[in-house]
């Protein structure tokens, strides 16, 4: 027994001295020496495609082949996902060999699958955002363009089949109210899963089924990941001439219960990022009236990026909580500071029959400094028998506008509007259905006060009555406006209508 | 005008730091079409569900393909059932189910017909970590050294997606394997837990014809993307043997449902479907 026992430890031993050749052996990139990760190292017989063993470089570009009964020379081949494929023939009875490769990304013949694109269920239509998306997208923004059936207008606003949309929303909850070019351009396209567009959609639960609007609305349904992280954007943009930037700061988070949005962006590239604080419903009542305005340079036809010189800063605060399942509490701050100069010329010659000549000069510099603060509270209760909403906001505008008219001749000409705005409004609306009756009560008050003033010299008109040279003559304009309206309804179905307004 | 930009994205739920260079790690999709037998009231039936593989130089992860958009119609399938009912009432047998209606033609089957499971390879560490979402546990997740398989090369070639292959076979946990890999592909990796070939695996099948693996789509992704366990989740961990157990008696059920007047009839009835697994007898 114990003779066996030797006799086949022998054997074994035997066999692992004789045959099994090991090559050791390292894959380097040629030029800078890095070591080639996870790269196919084979041996194959001279002339032949045979595998006859094969491993894999570990994370310094090693590799160990193992394997009986080699031929005396065999072909040695590496290839990887970033390297030229490579072959040479090696001795099997080498202990180490180094393999010089050349680092190129090879290119693949893909075969690209798409997911379906859209999906349509009721009134609802689905586009999976992931098969519109491409590299140069940045925004959603970027990608709603791409739609079929989305047109994005170069103000921002949305139009689904020609139409303006009604309502905009992220995870089903409208907290921009309108300001929607502050999602556009802001939440990352990567964030979103699926862009719904729904069509005929009627936001108020108490009239569904019985006024069908012809509006859509869009929905942005948020990736898995991307619900209830915070995310943070900065973006720092420096540039020549001395010194142009473009700094972003951005920060959202959506959750169920609430959903925040924090922009402040601050420009001089001729980017028009005022234009994100424009609400694309039009809601919007009592909003002054312009009485007065300086001259201005025509607006030339080329894109605005190009003219427009202008130092913005932009802030933007969007809150919105779900109170609960039907009731949200929404808040809007967004303040906009604009300083903005154009210079304009244009000069016109005419020639007359007679050999005469007539120039006509306009030229114009002007300086507009706007400065507008708005606040927005909205509270919302939406459920199916019965609508109440009241929103109350604040707009405070502080705008100053110089014009000079020809500044290089004798004849300047200085003008200069001073004009602010306070506008305080509350609406509220309720409306609840009984027996298929629906109710409505309502109820607008709004105050606006909007002191304007203008002054331009020197003044002709000035000149004709004073009938001075001497003196500096200037006129004045000043308007003061104030305004207060209400007004409340009731509308109930007894087949008739009654409305009291004052 | 020269404009520098800088971006920089922080995930504060996770509290690291992803800089977004353009030099990220390339990841490789491969598409697979996945092909089951099954049996269902004694007939054979073929299940098929589509899977995505994403390599990178040393995880992979294999996981459904599309899942954003699978994941999305669930949710909406489950809200809308959720929205139009205001009581809930669940049978275990069929008939009961029923009998509780009076429309019987509005019946819906709540299956999720694709594999819900993630599976991230490790090549250094010889690992795969398994997470799967079960509806009593939550977030499951199993991480277990996987055994290399022994590869056979043989010189038969078969072309799939305009791709040499080669044939390789195996025995891996109680089934026989073909497997078409191809070298001008230089990824170790395939489908579900086959690896180790000197080249992707763009074909697979079991010696019995129950399970086919077949690549349908390739494609080098440009958007970045990491290839880890989402660690913001909180997961239970818990043994493979565990985990496929948990996993195997969901599979055991399945849920008919109805809505009547305000209420949704549920009937959480045993699967007709007779499934095999990857998995059994190991």
């Amino acid at each position: 027994m114990n003779r066996a026992i030797v006799t086949f430890t022998f054997f074994l031993f035997g066999i692992s001295c004789y045959a099994q050749t090991e090559i050791k052996g390292k894959v380097l990139d040629n030029k800078k020496r890095n070591p080639i990760v996870a790269a196919t190292v084979i041996l194959h017989p001279v002339g032949l495609q045979d595998i006859l063993t094969y491993g894999t470089t570990r994370e310094d570009g090693s590799f160990v082949l193992k394997k009986a009964g080699l031929p005396d020379s065999v072909v040695i081949s590496v290839r990887s996902m970033n390297t030229e494929p490579f072959s040479k023939i090696i001795t099997s009875n080498i202990d180490f060999v180094e393999l010089n490769v050349t680092e190129k990304a090879i290119a693949l013949n893909e075969v690209i699958v798409k997911p379906v694109k859209i999906r349509q269920k009721g009134d609802t239509l689905n586009y999976s955002v992931s098969s519109f998306v491409d590299v140069t997208d940045k925004s959603i923004g970027d990608v709603l363009k791409k739609l079929p059936g989305i047109q994005v207008l170069s103000s921002g606003k949305i139009l689904y089949q020609n139409k303006a949309i009604s309502k905009f929303y992220i995870e089903g909850l409208d907290m921009l109210r309108g300001k929607y070019g502050i999602a556009t351009n802001n939440i990352d396209a990567s964030k979103v899963a699926t862009v719904q567009v729904l069509e005929n959609h009627q936001p108020i639960k108490v009239l569904k089924d019985m006024e069908i609007p012809e509006e859509a609305a869009i929905n942005l349904k948020l990736k898995e990941s991307a619900k209830g992280a915070y995310f943070a954007t900065l973006q720092l943009g420096l540039g020549l001439p001395f010194w142009l930037f473009n700094n972003e700061l951005v920060g959202m988070r959506f959750t169920r219960k609430q959903q925040n949005m924090l922009v402040f962006k601050d420009d001089n590239t001729g980017r028009d990022i005022a234009q994100e604080l424009v609400s694309f419903y039009d809601n919007t009542r009592n909003l002054g009236v312009n009485f007065l305005s300086v001259s201005k340079p025509g607006t030339p036809p080329i894109n605005k990026q190009h003219f427009l010189f202008n130092n913005a800063n932009v802030v933007s605060m969007n809150n919105l909580y779900v109170i609960n399942k039907d009731m949200t509490l929404t808040g809007n701050v967004n303040f906009l500071y604009d300083k903005q100069t154009q210079n304009g010329f244009s000069e016109r010659q005419i020639f007359l029959t007679n050999g005469q000549k007539v120039t006509i000069v306009e030229d114009a510099q002007n300086q507009l400094l706007k400065r507008e603060l708005e606040g927005n509270l909205v509270w919302e209760s939406n459920l199916e028998n019965k609508y109440l909403s009241n929103k109350l906001r604040a707009i405070g505008k502080w705008n100053n506008e110089n014009s000079m008219l020809l500044p290089s001749s004798s004849s300047q000409n200085n003008q200069s509007l001073q004009s602010s705005q306070i506008n305080i409004s509350n609406d509220f609306e309720y409306m609840f259905k009984r027996h298929r009756q629906q109710y409505r009560i309502g109820a607008y008050a709004g105050y606006v006060s909007q002191p304007v003033s203008l002054s331009s010299s020197p003044s002709s008109l000035a000149e004709i009555v004073m009938n001075n040279p001497l003196v500096d003559s200037v006129m004045l304009q000043d308007v003061r406006y104030r305004q207060f309206s209400s007004n409340a309804y009731f509308s109930g179905g007894f087949g008739e209508k009654f409305i009291i307004s004052h | 005008m020269l404009i520098i930009n800088y971006i920089l994205t922080i995930y504060n739920d996770q509290s690291k730091i992803y800089l977004a260079t353009s030099d990220e790690n390339t990841i490789f999709q491969v598409v697979y079409k996945v092909s089951q037998k099954a049996i269902k009231n004694q007939e054979s039936i073929e299940i098929i569900d589509t899977m995505a593989l994403y390599c990178s130089e040393n995880i992979s992860l294999y996981s459904t393909w599309n899942k954003e958009a699978k994941y999305d119609a669930l949710q909406a399938t489950k809200e809308n059932i959720l929205s139009k009912s205001k009581q809930k009432v669940t049978t275990y047998a069929y008939e009961s189910f029923v009998s509780n209606l009076n429309d019987k033609n509005n019946i819906g089957v709540w299956t999720i017909n694709w594999e819900m499971e993630d599976i991230f390879k490790d090549r250094v560490s010889n690992s795969a970590t398994f997470i799967y979402k079960d509806k009593d546990e939550g977030w499951i997740k199993a991480v277990e050294n996987i055994p290399l398989q022994n590869w056979d090369i043989q010189s038969d070639t078969m072309t799939v997606l305009g791709y040499k292959c080669q044939k390789a076979t195996t025995a891996f946990w109680g089934r026989n394997y073909n497997a078409w890999f191809t070298l001008d592909i230089p990824l170790h990796d395939g489908p579900w837990l086959f690896s180790g070939l000197p080249g992707l695996i763009l074909r697979i099948q079991d010696t019995e014809g129950i399970f086919q693996f077949t690549a349908v789509g390739l494609e080098q992704l440009m958007t970045p993307m990491t290839l880890a366990v989402d660690e913001s989740v909180s997961y239970k961990t818990v043994t493979l043997k565990k985990y496929l157990a948990l996993k195997k008696n969901r599979r055991k059920s399945v849920q008919y449902y109805s809505y009547e007047n305000n209420v949704l009839y549920i009937a959480d009835i045993y699967n007709p479907i007779q499934f095999e697994s990857l998995y059994e007898e190991n």
